[in-house]
């Protein structure tokens, strides 16, 4: 993966080209992170896409055909009540990938906003900003967690949200040290001598060049709410029935694990896979965006 | 020295008040009581049930019982009982889980992790680093089930249920520990990187001490400093491992416990759980501040 020298460094010891640039030119190089991104595509495309095209049915039961493994009839088997485990698995992986991703959405949201404000105004603001999160991260997380979803019942929309308003604290903290580091720049100060006001210093000029981090973070956010996601739907407490989503298959695998290994590897291999590629291509983006701190060796 | 620990522990008390606040909150929030039920209760008997709880009382009042005497009010859903006693039957279970999956996390993770920085980018260093990988993506929910596949139900070899022998409590810890044991491995890996990079070891070894003194006198001090402040969010990642480990597994520990209370809406119970655990988790990462600056002291000048 790594190189004695470095061609898109090179490149910009001669033309000086924007970080983007050399980014991508960084990330073409990590394989395995281009592997991860094509693997996510064709994963969104399949959940989201496929059932557009072909007849799934992913609740319809036919229980005379329980258990049946993997084969011509179903391509991954099917489970307790005879429902077609591949539809399942797309079906499921719906709400994982959009439960990730706007539970993701949210955090940042708030992440961005609540560490630029604690970071820009600093002193006293940013002491008890500070300290609030500090509060919040000492909570014990699951069981506050567990409890949000039995305050919010079983609606996927507030889930999304109790998920994502527990999730920001790492990205508040990671925007607010960028933030601060930029405070003492030239552009900023100019910006101050030019009148702009705070909201618009930090949404227009501040944001925008922390950007690389937050997108790394982003990229290792998205498979921790998917685990949490699971993490409740296995204890019950998630997507209820005919929904289903990874989390739910994999339990109803590991509770007949004896019966039918196929309920539990088919899911538990694409919920793998998923995470492992956005890991892959979340430290490929740390090590393309950051060009100075590159894993060392 | 005596000082910053003084300070982090007021700090730690007044974090565990406001966590206490939010609790008591959010616990009232949640609908329903813990004497609904399917049938409609009768006005006058559920009064009479919130009275002997204690719920009808101003919010400041009931605030302070179930913050300062959780241990011992009567539990809402087994009213005769007690929170405390409740917590001290299920919790051993809990503990021993949790620090077997420790021992198998630090006795896996830190070996594998100095191994891999030694050599880095060879396949002393791919091999364990790609199984750490591994183990940070199979999430104890599917781990547990696919050990319980291979172990249990193919090679029958060890229980997949229970929590009494020996042989049961292998699985369990092997499951949650591994997942951990990824996390640690990665951690040691680059602390180690960073502190073998330094001069000083380079200066270790001109003077011709050997690699293996190097390592564990000067090396490892420095290289561990990343695991040791992942042990505080390690410690409350174990109770949410454990809640997965202990369904899967069949264990009788507490957080099964848990979700039960809180389905049942058993409002005493949970505060008090939550407020132990809380008070736990706060103690822990007391306990690894004060180590952390015992390993470098540079950390106690600074606010």
């Amino acid at each position: 993966m790594t190189r004695l020298v470095n061609p898109a460094k090179l490149q910009n010891l001669e033309k000086g080209e924007s970080l983007w640039v050399g980014a991508w030119y960084r990330l073409r190089q990590n394989r395995m992170a281009m592997f991860s991104a094509a693997f996510i595509l064709l994963l969104v495309m399949l959940c989201f896409g496929l059932p557009l095209f072909i007849d799934l049915d992913y609740k319809g039961i036919q229980s005379e055909k329980y258990f049946t493994p993997p084969g011509q009839e179903y391509l991954m088997g099917s489970d307790h009540l005879g429902r077609d485990q591949f539809a399942r698995i797309l079906y499921g992986g719906r709400i994982s990938l959009l439960v990730g991703m706007a539970a993701t959405l949210v955090s940042l949201t708030i992440g961005i906003s609540y560490g630029a404000i604690s970071g820009y105004f600093g002193g006293r603001t940013d002491r008890v900003m500070m300290r609030i999160v500090d509060v919040l991260y000492a909570l014990p997380f699951t069981m506050f967690v567990i409890l949000l979803m039995v305050l919010f019942g079983d609606n996927i929309l507030l889930m999304f949200a109790a998920i994502g308003a527990v999730e920001w604290l790492t990205m508040a903290r990671i925007v607010r040290g960028q933030v601060i580091s930029l405070k003492k720049q030239e552009f900023i100060e100019s910006c101050h001598s030019l009148g702009l006001r705070a909201p618009r210093i930090i949404f227009r000029h501040m944001v925008p060049n922390i950007l690389g981090p937050v997108i790394v973070y982003t990229t290792l956010t998205i498979p921790a709410v998917m685990i949490l996601e699971s993490f409740l739907s296995f204890l019950g407490l998630g997507v209820q029935p005919p929904m289903t989503s990874w989390g739910t298959l994999i339990k109803d695998g590991a509770d007949r694990t004896a019966v039918a290994w196929w309920m539990l590897v088919f899911p538990g291999a694409f919920f793998a896979l998923t995470l492992f590629s956005f890991n892959f291509l979340g430290d490929g983006l740390r090590d393309a965006l950051d060009p100075k701190t590159t894993r060392k060796g | 020295m005596l000082k910053f620990i003084f300070r982090r522990a007021l700090e730690s008390v007044g974090v565990l008040l406001c966590v206490s606040l939010i609790t008591f909150y959010l616990s009232k929030a949640i609908p329903g009581g813990p004497f609904d039920q399917e049938k409609k209760v009768p006005e006058a008997v559920k009064k009479q049930l919130e009275a002997y709880f204690g719920m009808d009382e101003p919010d400041w009042k009931r605030y302070l019982t179930y913050t300062f005497q959780f241990p011992s009010l009567p539990s809402t859903k087994f009213p005769n009982r007690r929170v405390g006693e409740m917590i001290a039957s299920k919790f051993p279970v809990s503990l021993e889980l949790g620090a077997y999956a420790l021992i198998v996390a630090l006795a896996l993770g830190i070996p594998s992790g100095i191994l891999a920085s030694l050599k880095p980018n060879t396949a002393l260093d791919y091999v364990p680093s790609s199984l750490s990988m591994v183990g940070i993506c199979l999430p104890t929910f599917v781990m547990g089930p696919l050990l319980v596949i291979i172990f249990a139900v193919q090679l029958r070899w060890l229980n997949a249920t229970g929590w009494e022998n020996p042989s049961d409590k292998i699985l369990p810890s092997l499951t949650l520990g591994f997942y951990y044991a990824a996390y640690v491995a990665r951690l040691t890996r680059g602390g180690m990187l960073e502190v073998l990079n330094q001069d000083f070891i380079r200066t270790a070894l001109s003077k011709g001490a050997s690699m293996v003194s190097v390592i564990f006198k000067h090396a490892l001090r420095g290289g561990l400093l990343p695991v040791v402040s992942f042990l505080g969010p390690a410690a409350a990642g174990l109770i949410a491992g454990s809640f997965v480990v202990e369904t899967v597994f069949a264990i009788p520990g507490m957080g099964q416990e848990f979700v039960k209370a809180v389905s049942n809406r058993d409002i005493t119970f949970i505060t008090g759980l939550v407020l132990f655990y809380a008070s736990l988790i706060i103690f822990f990462n007391l306990l690894v501040d004060i180590a952390q600056v015992f390993l470098n002291p540079k950390l106690s000048f600074k606010d």
